[in-house]
């Protein structure tokens, strides 16, 4: 069954379509790399999918549920949560208090979103940094955190916007680990990333976007062998 | 139609002046994305400079502006180069304290060493006016009355007493249909109130009563249409000091109080009428006499203070200075106001105001705005033209591609800080002949010119003018068809309503 | 009882310590009047008690959920004009009016956050100032409601009686440091409530970024306007407590943008977004304008023997340094925001770090 469903949707700033018709439907449990050359308007549809603008055009439908016009609150609460491709710790606070942010979305109890943030710093092998101010991590532990603080509101599907930006091929590689466990618990994940090899290694489907559009949907072998995304890619570089 | 073309006239030319001050918080806003809550306090700066020029060097404000330009311009830069450089990176909520934090220590020290009290800058142009506009306010009708009435009045005042009392009537009947054809010309209206008063003048009792209270309406109705007005006070005192001597014990002095009170208020700006300062002495001696103990000790004082003022301000030589009555004790001043008072006859001379109708333009506000308009474009060449407005246009679109260019983003920061504090205390500079000037003045222009960006668009020059002119017609029309005390809810409600509905401003999208 | 248990769960550790501290200097203040009768200390220990509460209050706001009000006249005034209004034209005693006063600031809390919290940063803090404007021209315009510039002067207080027993006449100053000891805790109660609670949470990663938050399930409006009506409602506490002490109210002295600057002006000076920054604030603002506004400066000045009472600039300094609290205040501000942005208490916390890193 199709967890998230994207039917015809368009986002238009003044007159550019930053998306313009794109639809594609993601199944439980799977792993949807999204793709396309800078500008393409891939996190343009995550901010339309996560409530962060209403879509100009179209639905976004999730659990069989028609998200348009919810505010971002409302979507986590619903099992959807995001992160950002410039990282957003809340820098003042520490590497647990970030997490337990993120808990105290489920739960009113600070014992019980503390132990559940310890168990999310566990899962990205952050628990020895608890205590640690948020701002003063280096980028690799500040992109864990980022996942590890969505983890913590139990959502249904995660939308990874570039985890791995940024991060050497080590760290790229614990990311990619982190990845594939979470899907080991069932979590359905839409990843947006730049790194070929990494996307072709982790994701069920891929989608291409260009310009807006949707180029090309299918899985890892017919994307590589694409002519048109093969075009696209060269034509950007 | 007048009373709006009126207000729309007199709005946009205080709104000149808005501009300038919008202006110079959008350029520093622009460069360097903070928003400075001292800009009132510079303006404050500016008005002390030009009345201490004033007073001190005896240089006119309009001149002394080309003085006190370049002098802020180095005050703002140090300014900036010594606080606001430091910064520039923190937590815009940090940098707008800093602001308020100048802006409290500018005030403050020009309180301590200045004291609080409000200061008047008097040119000989202070509260001139010139008319404009006469040929569309339909002179014929209205003026035909206007002026057979203020033939009437002037030979009702020569005349022998038994034949007044015709002549006011007479008066009074031509000024009535002035008034109904143009009601907003509050000239009829102070005519009309002299010449029922002079009617009641000649009454008594109950009749009496009722065309004093007559008189009273009109005045008040006069003094609501030009507020800054020193006759309309000035007659309005002088129907109330009238009516006193109909009356025994507390009824006088209440009229009495209410006349040095409307006197006491017209002459705060128009301190060199030696016939005002005259008869404000004249009330409060009279006061004094119905009074005892401290309270009459009080009005004595007050009423030799405005004694000197007119000793001093008749006296024809440059520097001349009031007596000094500080240590003249009560018994002796009664007897040297009684002296100067008694041959005081009359005490009032009523003054009848035989300009034509039309709209009225305060002169140094015309002349201000003239100075606005050459400042204003002098501005936008420096923007445009030069090496430097280029280099700081280019600094308010970008800070860091501006660096990456080559320009010192410093140094444009250290420019345009001087910029908007010379715009501020030009501004200060130009509008002291017409305001109060006092330490802490400053706020109120703040707030307005926080009103102007916000209204064109923070950073944006066209804006910030189009949106000083705004918030200027706004309040003389808030004014005039709310009311005076609800001018400034008008200004802020328009505010908020920018700020929900189009937080980009008007000219949001051009910054500079 | 479950919020006791977790209450006392939360004590612990470090948290005990200042836990027993604070009741200690609390039962300490208690007995202060038996000692201390000079009503002129007790004014100034009144002034601190109100102005931690002013500064607590808005902690919350700012410091914790960094939405920079610089309109909080707004609420000390509503609460210090309805309690004026209900005592003097409705013959209603303070300790009644005080909750309508509460009521209002809540219904004005709602009306303001509706407005201002569309909008964020710089734009945020022009929108609160703007609004509280209104509502100060608003009480200066409406003479029929307030008695407009003229004010309100309270024209006797009635007794507090509990079932007959006259328990205070409020004839000397205690009973109000009472009430000041009484409320000043309770508000930095609720601050520390506020921080060791989902409520705190969510309220600093508001402040830290707004979209993050909203991100991770927290509705801004929602937490937002909570934030804004604990610390309004506080606000107009505060407002009460100085309208019945000074018992005069009129709009320049409860309603003026200086209220407000001075509100920001006490936590930024001890330390926004934590419990003690207002209560160093206070301790640190109060007494030194006080001691400016009684001459007290001066004559200390004039004992050093640097400056003689009867030269031109002694004798300026006689007249003219009382009314310098102002100045001092500007001064104070420009001080801490340049070389220490994170208030006394964030001085002094770097200062003992550095200390101790030094040692080790």
């Amino acid at each position: 069954m199709a967890i998230l469903e994207i039917k015809h949707v368009s986002k238009f700033f003044g007159g550019l379509a930053a998306n313009a018709d794109v639809s594609f439907e993601l199944e439980q449990g799977m792993i949807m790399g999204l793709i396309g050359p800078n500008g393409a308007g891939k996190t343009t549809l995550f901010n339309c999918i996560t409530g962060y603008y209403p879509p100009s055009k179209g639905e976004v439908i999730f659990n069989g549920r028609r998200m348009n016009g919810l505010q971002p609150d409302k979507v986590c609460k619903l099992g959807m949560a995001r992160t950002w491709q410039k990282v957003r710790p809340l820098a003042k606070l520490s590497v647990l208090d970030n997490v337990m942010v993120g808990a105290l979305c489920r739960t009113n109890s600070l014992k019980t979103a503390s132990d559940l943030a310890m168990e999310q710093l566990k899962v990205v092998r952050m628990e020895d940094k608890a205590r640690f101010l948020a701002g003063g991590l280096p980028i690799g532990e500040r992109k864990k955190l980022e996942v590890a603080r969505v983890l913590a509101t139990q959502p249904q599907m995660l939308l990874l916007d570039e985890v791995m930006g940024g991060l050497n091929p080590a760290e790229s590689d614990e990311i990619i680990q982190l990845i594939l466990d979470i899907k080991g618990r069932g979590i359905t994940q839409m990843v947006i990333e730049h790194d070929m090899k990494a996307i072709m290694r982790i994701s069920d489907r891929i989608v291409v976007l260009n310009s807006g559009e949707k180029l090309a949907e299918g899985n890892p072998q017919e994307i590589v062998s694409n002519p048109e995304v093969i075009a696209a890619y060269l034509g950007q570089d | 139609m007048t009373i709006f073309l009126q207000s729309l006239v007199s709005g946009v030319l205080v709104g000149g002046v808005y501009a300038l001050i919008g202006i110079g918080l959008t350029i520093i806003f622009g460069v360097m994305r903070i928003i400075n809550f001292a800009h009132g306090d510079i303006l404050m700066l500016g008005m002390y400079l030009a009345y201490y020029l004033f007073t001190l060097g005896h240089i006119d404000p309009f001149v002394s502006v080309l003085l006190i330009i370049p002098l802020m311009f180095l005050f703002g830069g140090f300014l900036q180069k010594l606080f606001i450089n430091r910064v520039l990176d923190a937590l815009p909520q940090n940098q707008i304290l800093l602001t308020i934090g100048l802006g409290l220590i500018m005030s403050n020290t020009m309180m301590l060493v200045f004291t609080s009290d409000y200061k008047i800058l008097t040119t000989k142009y202070s509260s001139a006016s010139f008319q404009a506009l006469t040929t569309i306010v339909n002179p014929d009708k209205y003026e035909r009355r206007y002026n057979r009435g203020n033939a009437l009045l002037e030979k009702a005042q020569k005349a022998q007493v038994a034949d007044r009392a015709n002549l006011y009537i007479r008066a009074s009947a031509r000024f009535a249909e002035a008034a109904a054809i143009h009601p907003e010309q509050y000239r009829a209206l102070n005519n009309w109130g002299i010449a029922l008063d002079g009617q009641a003048g000649l009454q008594k009792g109950a009749a009496a009563d009722r065309l004093f209270e007559q008189a009273y309406a009109k005045f008040a109705e006069a003094d609501r249409l030009s507020p800054d007005d020193f006759d309309i006070k000035y007659n309005w005192a002088r129907a109330l000091l009238h009516q006193s001597t109909q009356r025994q014990g507390a009824e006088a002095q209440k009229l009495l109080e209410e006349a040095a009170k409307k006197l006491d208020a017209g002459l705060e700006g128009n301190s060199d009428s030696v016939a005002g300062l005259n008869s404000s002495a004249l009330l409060h001696y009279l006061l004094a006499t119905r009074q005892s103990g401290p309270a009459a000790d009080a009005q004595y004082k007050k009423a030799l203070e405005q004694y000197g003022a007119a000793i001093a301000a008749a006296s024809t030589s440059d520097d001349s200075t009031a007596p000094d009555f500080s240590n003249t004790g009560s018994a002796e001043a009664h007897t040297l106001l009684a002296k100067a008072y008694n041959n005081y006859q009359p005490p009032f001379k009523s003054k009848p105001d035989k300009r034509g109708a039309g709209i009225s333009v305060s002169t140094p506000l015309a002349i201000s705005f003239v100075i606005t308009c050459v400042i204003t474009l002098l501005l936008y060449w420096f923007l445009m033209k030069t090496n430097t407005g280029q280099a700081i246009r280019a600094t308010a679109q970008d800070r860091e591609a501006a660096q990456l260019m080559g320009i010192n983003v410093k140094r444009m920061s250290i420019i345009a800080f001087g910029l908007g504090s010379s715009l501020a205390a030009a501004a200060g500079a130009l509008i002291s002949p017409t305001y109060y000037i006092f330490p802490q003045v400053g706020s109120t222009f703040t707030l307005k010119a926080f009103v102007i960006t916000v209204l064109g668009g923070m950073g944006s020059i066209v804006g910030a003018t189009l949106g000083g002119i705004i918030i200027g017609v706004a309040e003389s029309m808030g004014a005039v068809y709310i009311s005076s005390g609800w001018k400034d809810v008008v200004v802020f409600v328009l505010f908020l309503l920018v700020l929900l509905f189009k937080p980009s401003g008007l000219m949001g999208k051009s910054r500079m | 009882m479950s919020t006791l248990k977790k209450l006392s769960a939360d004590i612990s550790g470090s948290s005990a310590v200042t836990v027993v501290a604070g009741l200690a200097v609390c039962a300490g203040l208690c007995i202060v009047p038996f000692f201390v009768q000079n009503p002129y200390l007790l004014h100034i220990m009144i002034l601190i008690f109100l102005s931690t509460i002013m500064g607590e209050s808005w902690n919350i706001l700012g410091g914790y959920t960094g939405q920079y009000s610089v309109g909080h006249a707004a609420y000390f005034g509503t609460g210090a004009y309805a309690t004026m209004m209900m005592l003097q034209f409705r013959q209603v005693a303070p300790w009644y009016g005080v909750w309508v006063g509460l009521a209002a600031a809540l219904v004005v809390a709602l009306v303001i956050g509706s407005i201002c919290f569309r909008l964020r940063g710089p734009y945020f803090v022009l929108a609160s100032i703007a609004v509280a404007e209104i509502l100060r021209l608003c009480t200066l315009n409406l003479p029929s409601l307030t008695n407009g510039a003229e004010g309100i002067l309270a024209t006797g207080l009635p007794p507090f009686t509990i079932g007959g027993t006259v328990i205070t006449d409020f004839s000397t100053k205690i009973p109000f440091y009472y009430i000041g000891l009484a409320l000043a805790p309770l508000t930095i109660l609720v601050t520390w409530l506020v921080q060791h609670s989902k409520l705190g949470y969510f309220f600093q990663a508001i402040r830290e970024d707004q979209d993050a938050a909203h991100s991770l399930g927290i509705s801004l409006t929602l937490y937002k306007n909570i934030a804004l009506v604990i610390s309004a409602m506080l606000t107009s506490l505060a407002g009460s407590f100085y309208a019945i002490y000074v018992g005069f109210v009129d709009p320049p002295t409860v309603m003026a943008l200086d209220i407000s600057v001075q509100i920001v002006l006490i936590c930024i000076i001890g330390g926004i977004g934590t419990i003690f920054g207002p209560v160093i604030g206070s301790l640190v603002l109060v007494p030194l304008s006080e001691a400016l506004r009684s001459n007290l400066i001066a004559s200390l000045i004039f004992k050093t023997g640097l400056v003689s009472p009867d030269s031109k600039f002694g004798g300026f300094l006689n007249d003219n340094l009382a009314h310098a609290h102002a100045l001092i205040y500007g001064i104070l501000v420009v001080i801490v925001i340049l070389f220490m942005p994170e208030g006394v208490l964030g001085f002094l916390k770097k200062l003992a770090v550095k200390r101790k890193g030094g040692e080790a």
